[in-house]
């Protein structure tokens, strides 16, 4: 276990009497949740069937605190090398504003309200995909591999895909192929993603001893799997297209970001810059990703509102 | 709650220390009576809607039942 890291309090005052709400909501992730947030709503939408609007509310919240729960349960964890890290050392565990007891309890509690409010207000099916996203970011992802497999964020991909599994499972009950086609869209968007990331803080990976593909690997090697990935993933952004299960608005999106995709992911591999100051495209990548993103998942819900 | 009540609050903080644990502890009971006022109208609104049978995927009610 490694959240053993005692906490050292400011000015000798006890930790837990530092923190005040924003401690707690930073414990969240509330920028991860946002995106997990957007991404389980549009597959809500993309769903077959209709559900009352409270309950839809309902649903995403659940989404949303089982994501922070999962975020604070990370941040217990990995107060550790959070500490060592630029990024994250001002979080509030490595800042010494909460105790870890505090924020294991406060996970737990998030975690377990959210998978229960799931299942007796939606249905049980996305109560079990909740849970398991939970344990899946906590257990197989944080605890188990980030720091024994430079694969981290392929694993990290899978985590953060769950929640359209559990948007879609809110709605119709049942997880169809086309859930898992916005899970694996999901999957291998996060790769490209957070490489392209962690080669300009690359640094900072090194440093808390986190085994990222830039650290294990070398650059050439990260900037070519984050080409190989890009390849994989605009297929299957156009496969809901092809299958028929979305029309072509969406798939004439699909084509047009996943150009813009691969073109910027080639200028990634083509690049040779081992500092952060001659990786532009790498800066590009990231934040075109965002917007991609953003972009596929918006086309799908006209898509699927078009069609209705 | 040992540790963090009055009780137990350290002899030797400055004036600043002790308005700032006062600041905090306010901010936080504020946030929590938020969120346990929002629970309450999370689940009165759930039960509502439930009750009402506007859920799409609720099972139906057993044959030879009083219709709603």
């Amino acid at each position: 276990m490694n959240n053993s890291t005692s906490v050292q309090p400011v000015s000798g005052v006890p930790a837990p009497l530092l923190a005040d709400w924003r401690d707690y909501f930073a414990l969240l992730k509330p920028r991860v949740m946002t995106l997990v947030i957007f991404t389980a709503a549009c597959a809500m939408v993309a769903a077959p069937g209709s559900m009352h609007p409270f309950l839809a509310f309902t649903a995403i919240l659940c989404i949303a605190v089982a994501a922070g729960a999962a975020g604070a349960l990370n941040q217990w964890y990995e107060a550790d090398i959070d500490a060592l890290m630029k990024r994250t050392a001002k979080r509030p565990l490595p800042a010494g504003k909460l105790a870890p007891s505090e924020a294991l309890a406060f996970g737990v509690i998030l975690g377990t309200g959210s998978v229960v409010v799931m299942g007796l207000a939606l249905n049980w099916v996305a109560a079990a995909w909740l849970a398991v996203s939970i344990l899946f970011y906590v257990v197989v992802y944080t605890a188990w591999l980030k720091r024994r497999t430079p694969q981290n964020i392929v694993i990290g991909g899978a985590a953060g895909a769950f929640p359209v599994i559990c948007g879609w499972a809110a709605v119709s009950g049942d997880t169809p192929l086309m859930a898992w086609i916005l899970f694996a869209i999901i999957f291998l968007w996060t790769p490209p993603h957070f490489w392209a990331l962690a080669l300009f803080i690359e640094a900072d990976y090194a440093k808390a001893g986190v085994p990222m593909l830039p650290v294990t690997h070398g650059l050439a090697e990260t900037r070519r799997q984050i080409l190989l990935y890009s390849l994989l993933l605009v297929p299957v952004t156009v496969a809901p297209s092809l299958l028929g299960l979305a029309g072509w608005a969406y798939g004439g999106t699909a084509i047009t970001m996943g150009v813009m995709f691969i073109w910027m992911a080639v200028k990634v591999a083509r690049n040779t810059a081992a500092a952060p100051a001659g990786m532009a495209p790498e800066k590009q990548l990231f934040k075109f990703s965002l917007l991609y993103l953003a972009f596929l998942f918006g086309a799908l819900v006209s898509d699927r509102l078009l069609l209705a | 709650m040992s540790g963090t009540g009055l009780d137990s609050e350290p002899a030797r903080w400055t004036d600043a220390e002790r308005e700032a644990f006062y600041a905090r502890r306010e901010s936080r009971n504020r946030a929590l009576g938020l969120v346990l006022f929002a629970l309450a109208v999370l689940f009165f609104g759930i039960t509502v809607v439930r009750m009402t049978g506007q859920t799409p995927g609720a099972s139906q009610p057993a044959a030879g039942a009083p219709a709603a």
